[in-house]
């Protein structure tokens, strides 16, 4: 749950810092800081805590201050300065090879059962929206575990390794340095930084977990094979 | 390049763990604690009740203290191999550190439980002080320098408070200052592992096959994979201060290298009580196949008396000859020198054997008196050529130094008749020894000193068998610097004068085209590719 939660938390810190927005997140952090200290047997601790500070502190004075940051910061100029949040930009060379890895993002969105709210007015390769798309996909793990159904759970676990090996790992950590190399305020620095520790110690402990269950189900397979009462 | 002065304000701390002083022989934690301080004032020691099996003391331990205080380092003395390092990571956090610059030494093995008094004392403060600059050179770590990892025991207060995983560092390629868009593929060829590979443009590192042997870091000629913890400046601040810290006075000093494999004969020494010299001075590398000869022969221009190397039992994560042939090499060095070659040794891994060993140092050996002050630089890639050239004048060789070798950490390129000139080796070369040279003649040059025998430019020569690269040391060819190996004239172009091409490639293509083709060639020979597409026909 933790773990959707923190995707839902970068995704939204990517979007426009409208007043709401900003309300919303700071209600969000303030509890996860008070008990932030839980995490620390992990490595995104010391990001994951400088994150939630942040949120804590944008408040409806800095708003305005967000909002110019937020739009030097992520639009493309004319002489290419910026940090577009979109993974083709990062990925790709051509407008072909683009819409390629574009298609590659909503197919893998499909065969999930999912669809782009076109509400939203972000493509499917937005920052915003993959990070989305891993919070659903850790909220149908979450449903797994509670239901006990170790198929389902690895089912789940191996569609998010893959997508974040096939997609975010490529491409969030290049996007964070360059925000960080843009970024005058600091908010954007620390969002990025934040989300490319997430996604790869995410990456690695989803590797972690599904050997973990693929040792136990083999080990399960052997026992019932030769009989064993377990 | 010396270990870096901490920043004003910031504080190392060194915690040690309170049974120490009962352990073995003892160790008097007292006088290490005002050693290390009268040396660095900028070392805060501590002594904590039971800190081997309460690391979850550590980050309150570090807090407390003047608020003007920044421990920016720890350090752990410790009285054998870390129980719960999930949790010894999870105590860094808290206290705003990063756990992989967290340097633990068993103070156990290495000086409590193997030297009786006062030798024991001595020398875990000398550990200590090396550790101490191995953790202050701690360059910092990134998300792709880590990889998680279930410890092989979970204890009732890991499952209490959530520390389940131990994270590994693994090394990590700089995209930005990396340079496989040039053609360098030097780690991805020399992984004994297949970890690394090309995906979209840049190095990536498949964790779940890295075992970190560190082979990939000291591979790279461009400096370019960090690797927290093992790093060659790190490795180099650590033993250039075990040989020169005022800390402890244990006669010439020798640097025993061990792998973690191989860190387990001397605690099997230790659990044993099995005494051996205390000058040794040990230092754990990831794998052994991961340190040049340059690194062995570093050690010998700061000082060392004596080095060695403990034969990993477990094939090192990679193949045993490596260090073997290192070892070799740096032995033939020494004896072409007029050394003696036993100062540089490959020693058993079987506890028996080992102990002889240890008990015997290379007759005559002393520290030098002239060492290289505390150059860490030594052990970084580019200074190479100047550790051999280093130890070379201080030894005050025979002028021809000069011998094939097969772990010689250079190599020589021949270019036999044939060459064009075209280049293609030059921009294939991942050191830049090689240059092509294009300002009047064309002129294909080589720096001896950087030419590591990669041979990463033998596939990219279109001339077959016209280059040659020989592994070799030769001290006038590395002293040489830059020089020119083949030089042509450039024929030129009849409308502007501009340079058309190498006189010899012209050669090659009239060799190649000439007859069927002759009007094309005579056209390609006569004009620059400008003047051709304006040229009559």
């Amino acid at each position: 749950m933790l773990r959707g939660t923190a995707y839902r938390l970068f995704a939204a810190s990517l979007l426009p810092p409208d007043r709401p927005r900003l309300a919303r997140l700071r209600a969000a952090a303030r509890p996860l800081l008070r008990s932030a200290t839980v995490l620390a047997g992990l490595a995104i601790f010391d990001p994951w805590v400088q994150f939630l500070r942040v949120l804590r502190a944008a408040d409806d004075g800095t708003a305005a201050t967000l909002e110019t940051e937020f739009a030097r910061v992520f639009a493309l100029t004319g002489n290419g300065a910026g940090c577009p949040p979109y993974e083709s930009h990062y990925r790709a060379t051509d407008a072909e090879t683009g819409a390629r890895l574009t298609a590659l993002v909503e197919q893998e969105y499909a065969t999930a059962g999912v669809h782009l709210n076109s509400a939203v007015g972000a493509p499917p390769d937005h920052a915003a929206v993959e990070l989305e798309f891993m919070a659903f996909l850790c909220d149908a793990e979450g449903r797994a575990w509670e239901g006990k159904l170790l198929g389902d759970c690895t089912r789940v676990l191996e569609r998010q390794r893959r997508f974040l090996q096939n997609h975010l790992v490529r491409w969030l950590p290049s996007f964070a340095r360059a925000v960080a190399e843009t970024d005058r305020q600091g908010f954007y620095t620390t969002v990025g930084r934040v989300a490319a520790a997430f996604i790869h110690h995410d990456a690695d402990l989803i590797h972690l977990l599904l050997e973990q269950a693929t040792t136990a189900r083999d080990t399960n397979g052997l026992a019932a094979e030769s009989g064993v009462r377990r | 390049m010396n270990a870096p002065p901490p920043a004003a304000g910031e504080r190392t701390a060194v915690l040690l763990c309170a049974d120490l002083e009962t352990l073995g022989h003892g160790l008097d934690l007292r006088a290490i604690q005002a050693s290390l301080t009268a040396a660095d004032p900028s070392v805060r020691v501590r002594v904590v009740p039971d800190l081997c099996r309460r690391p979850d003391r550590i980050a309150g331990v570090i807090r407390t203290g003047s608020d003007r205080d920044r421990v920016s380092r720890l350090v752990l003395g410790l009285c054998g191999r870390p129980p719960a390092l999930a949790e010894v990571q999870a105590e860094a956090r808290k206290a705003g550190l990063d756990p992989l610059g967290v340097e633990l030494v068993n103070l156990g093995t290495h000086a409590a439980r193997v030297h009786p008094r006062p030798q024991p004392t001595a020398k875990a403060a000398i550990l200590l002080a090396g550790v101490v600059a191995k953790a202050r050179a701690f360059g910092g770590s990134r998300a792709e320098n880590l990889k998680p990892v279930l410890p092989a025991v979970v204890s009732r207060r890991s499952l209490v408070s959530l520390t389940l995983l131990e994270y590994q560092a693994v090394p990590s390629a700089q995209a930005e200052r990396c340079r496989v868009e040039q053609g360098c593929r030097e780690c991805i060829r020399l992984c004994p592992f297949d970890a690394l590979d090309l995906e979209d443009g840049a190095i990536r590192l498949a964790k779940s096959r890295c075992t970190a042997c560190g082979v990939c870091v000291t591979a790279c000629p461009h400096e370019v994979i960090d690797f927290p913890g093992a790093a060659p400046e790190q490795i180099g601040a650590q033993i250039a201060t075990l040989l020169s810290t005022p800390v402890g006075e244990v006669g010439p000093r020798a640097i025993l290298i061990v792998c973690r494999h191989g860190a387990r004969a001397l605690e099997g020494l230790a659990a044993r009580g099995v005494s051996y010299p205390p000058q040794w001075l040990p230092i754990e590398v990831p794998s052994l196949a991961m340190v040049p000869a340059t690194w062995l022969l570093g050690c010998i221009a700061l000082g060392a008396a004596a080095v060695a190397v403990i034969r990993c039992p477990e094939g090192c994560d990679g193949p045993q000859t490596r260090s073997d042939e290192a070892v070799d090499y740096c032995r033939t060095l020494l004896g072409r020198l007029g050394d003696e070659e036993g100062r540089i040794r490959l020693l058993p891994n079987d506890d028996a054997v080992l102990i002889d060993a240890l008990n015997t140092l290379p007759a005559g050996a002393s520290a030098v008196d002239t060492p290289a002050g505390s150059d860490i630089d030594l052990f970084a890639y580019h200074s190479r050529a100047r550790t051999v050239l280093g130890l070379v004048d201080r030894e005050q060789a025979p002028a021809s130094v000069s011998f094939a070798h097969a772990a010689s950490p250079f190599g020589f390129l021949e270019v036999a008749a044939g060459c064009t000139l075209c280049g293609d080796c030059a921009r294939a070369c991942p050191t830049g020894a090689l240059l092509l040279e294009a300002d009047g003649d064309a002129v294909l040059s080589l720096d001896a000193a950087r030419c590591t025998a990669c041979e990463q430019c033998l596939p990219t020569c279109p001339e077959p068998g016209v280059l040659r690269v020989r592994r070799a040391t030769d001290r006038e060819r590395l002293s040489r610097g830059r020089t020119p190996l083949i030089r042509d004239r450039y024929r030129r172009c009849v409308v502007c004068g501009e340079p058309i091409a190498p006189e010899a490639m012209l050669r090659r293509i009239t060799a190649l085209l000439g007859g069927e083709h002759a009007d094309t060639v005579e056209v390609i020979s006569q004009y620059c590719p400008a003047c051709r597409s304006s040229s009559p026909g």
